[in-house]
């Protein structure tokens, strides 16, 4: 947080004439320390500065999404012999399928995950920000939001934007090769039944974080070092905000591929939740075996972002706190 | 010298409010399902092929379906199967979750990380990979779809027990009653659980909610209850055939399900800013 240094310079700057050696070559003095009189705060400083940021080899947002990565890995493997097990007719998985069906989910998620981002981020820091009527306003529609079936949101959709206003077929796909744009207006859909709940979660805990944020004393110290509210409000509030926020997203995310499987047949869409039902359906053990195995991958993948995302925004995760 | 009393009970708010009308709401939810036990105002195993697809009436207040099945009667049966799946798999989650995360907290490090673990494996899976793999062996009922999201709600439950117990540990009461001579089992019950218990009662709340939703979309899919039972994502599957023709058909199976999620959530949202409040 620049800012805060910045404070916390001007603030040394002010009280100690001797901050401006300290200033200039910091790790000229941790590697020579000279017990001159004059230089005992410095050297105070630099010791200071020194503990306040250990040398590593490995950074810990990548050292934590390294075990994190590790743990998918063993979550894919474990599942993988638990499907083996459980699936009666000793059968390799098998996975010809599956790149085709993923082609569609895939982009699917993404899109959701956009579309969750753009109206939820904003709701959030509105509802946080404004209270009153904006805020009453966004707790309402996120309250529906992160209460509604998405298949039941999916239906609506086609109610409205295909069989009302036919701005968008109500189901099927083309595929990517032959049209792109029209392989994507048809994810439109199922993104958005998938991501307004997603953005509902996004928008309700954003609100609470931004407002528990704002009512931190980190604001006022900051505001005592001479730093305006609103400075202090804009290089605090949003990091610390998301921070608590990507906490409360990892149970929303890991449900999100379940439940696009699940849209995905509101939409007649070729997914990977088509290829589960189909294999159920026609007891193919192979193909099943390798749509669970993908369908366990995709929500490991979508915990896995949802954790690195935390690590990134939030520096204590990684640091094992 | 005089020092201001601190306020005794709680000023009137918005959200007391809130969990006050999502109490309400959800009683009065469950009662519809419960009168469905022993009456609906027709049977839902009955085929009228007299009666297809009609609007609203005297007769059928909420219109019948594509089969001649009594909209209201369907609904109603259907919210009583949401409650008893979603309940029961609740119920499973809290009687095996909770005590999995206080046993790991108690044995420290490594079983919380087996605990972690184990939860991320079973999240991972998710409810659907497991009512897929029961489905396969025994066939699709809504008793799968309860064990399925059972086992779910116990990955969930007790992982978010464990991080709810971890803002209880390093409280200062806790190392005073330490020091006072109190351990194990006896501080767990008279310290931390009252603490606990509305953040207890909020997660299970949350995951009624959740089961509710979880019930619907596995009940769509066909591998929770089937035909002549009634279910809302049934339901919601047999009026996708006809949406564009009769849209009134998903409308009530779908905003049924939305009113039972939102009285649920409501509740949910208020014990948890309740605990947040006193803590």
């Amino acid at each position: 947080m620049p800012a805060l240094e910045d404070a916390i310079a001007a603030v040394e700057n002010t009280s100690e004439a001797t901050a401006e050696t300290v200033a200039p070559a910091p790790a000229a003095e941790t590697t020579q320390p000279e017990p001159a009189p004059a230089a005992v705060p410095v050297q105070a400083a630099a010791t200071l500065a020194a503990a306040k940021a250990p040398r590593r080899r490995v950074p810990p947002l990548l050292a934590y999404s390294g075990w994190r990565l590790l743990e998918l890995v063993a979550t894919l493997a474990v599942a993988t012999g638990l499907f083996a097990v459980l699936l009666p007719a000793a059968v390799s998985p098998d996975f010809g399928m599956l790149a085709d069906r993923l082609a569609v989910t895939l982009p699917m998620i993404a899109l959701c995950l956009v579309v969750a981002g753009f109206v939820g981020l904003p709701l959030g820091f509105a509802a946080g920000g404004w209270s009153g009527p904006v805020d009453l306003v966004v707790r309402g529609v996120g309250v529906m939001l992160v209460s509604v079936s998405p298949i039941w949101l999916g239906m609506l959709l086609i109610l409205l934007f295909a069989a009302t206003l036919g701005w968008l077929q109500p189901g099927g796909f083309v595929p990517w090769a032959s049209n792109p744009m029209g392989a994507l207006s048809s994810l439109v859909l199922p993104a958005l039944a998938l991501g307004l709940p997603l953005s509902g979660w996004l928008a309700l805990s954003l609100r609470d974080s931004v407002r528990k944020a704002l009512a931190d004393p980190w604001l006022e110290a900051a505001q005592t070092m001479g730093q305006s509210r609103g400075v202090a409000v804009r290089s605090f509030v949003p990091r610390h905000a998301l921070a608590a926020t990507t906490r409360d997203l990892l149970v929303p995310l890991a449900l999100l591929v379940p439940a696009g499987l699940v849209v995905e047949n509101v939409f007649y869409l070729p997914g990977l939740g088509r290829l589960l039902l189909t294999a159920l359906a026609e007891r193919d053990h192979a193909t099943l075996q390798a749509a669970l195995v993908a369908l366990v991958g995709l929500v490991a993948v979508c915990r896995l972002l949802g954790q690195v995302l935390r690590a990134a925004v939030d520096p204590r995760v990684p640091e094992g706190a | 010298m005089t020092i201001a009393p601190p306020p005794v009970g709680r000023t009137f708010s918005l959200f007391r409010l809130r969990l006050r009308l999502g109490v309400i709401a959800t009683l009065l939810i469950l009662l519809i399902g419960f009168v469905s036990i022993v009456w609906t105002p027709y049977p839902v195993d009955q085929l009228d092929p007299m009666a297809q697809t009609q609007a609203p009436s005297v007769a059928h207040l909420l219109g019948t379906d594509a089969l001649g099945r009594d909209t209201l009667s369907m609904t109603m049966k259907g919210i009583l199967t949401s409650f008893v799946v979603a309940g029961v798999a609740a119920a499973i989650g809290l009687f095996i979750g909770i005590p999995l995360a206080v046993a790991a907290a108690r044995w420290g490090l490594l079983a919380e990380r087996v605990l972690v673990g184990g939860a991320g494996i079973f999240v991972s899976i998710s409810a659907l990979g497991i009512a897929v793999l029961l489905t396969l062996q025994f066939g699709p009922s809504a008793l799968n779809a309860m064990f399925a999201i059972g086992l779910y709600n116990i990955a969930v439950v007790a992982r978010q027990t464990r991080d709810d117990l971890r803002t209880f540990q390093g409280r200062d009461y806790l190392a005073a009653s330490r020091l006072a001579g109190l351990g194990g089992w006896e501080l767990a019950r008279r310290h931390v659980l009252p603490g606990l218990m509305p953040l207890l009662g909020g997660t299970a709340m949350a995951q009624l909610a959740q089961g509710v939703l979880l019930e619907a979309g596995l009940g769509y899919l066909g591998l929770a209850s089937q035909p002549p039972g009634s279910s809302l994502g049934l339901m919601l599957r047999d009026a996708q055939t006809v949406m564009l023709i009769e849209p009134m058909l998903t409308l009530v199976p779908g905003g049924a399900l939305l009113l039972i999620v939102l009285a649920l959530n409501s509740v949910a949202r208020g014990l948890r800013r309740e605990a947040s409040d006193a803590a």
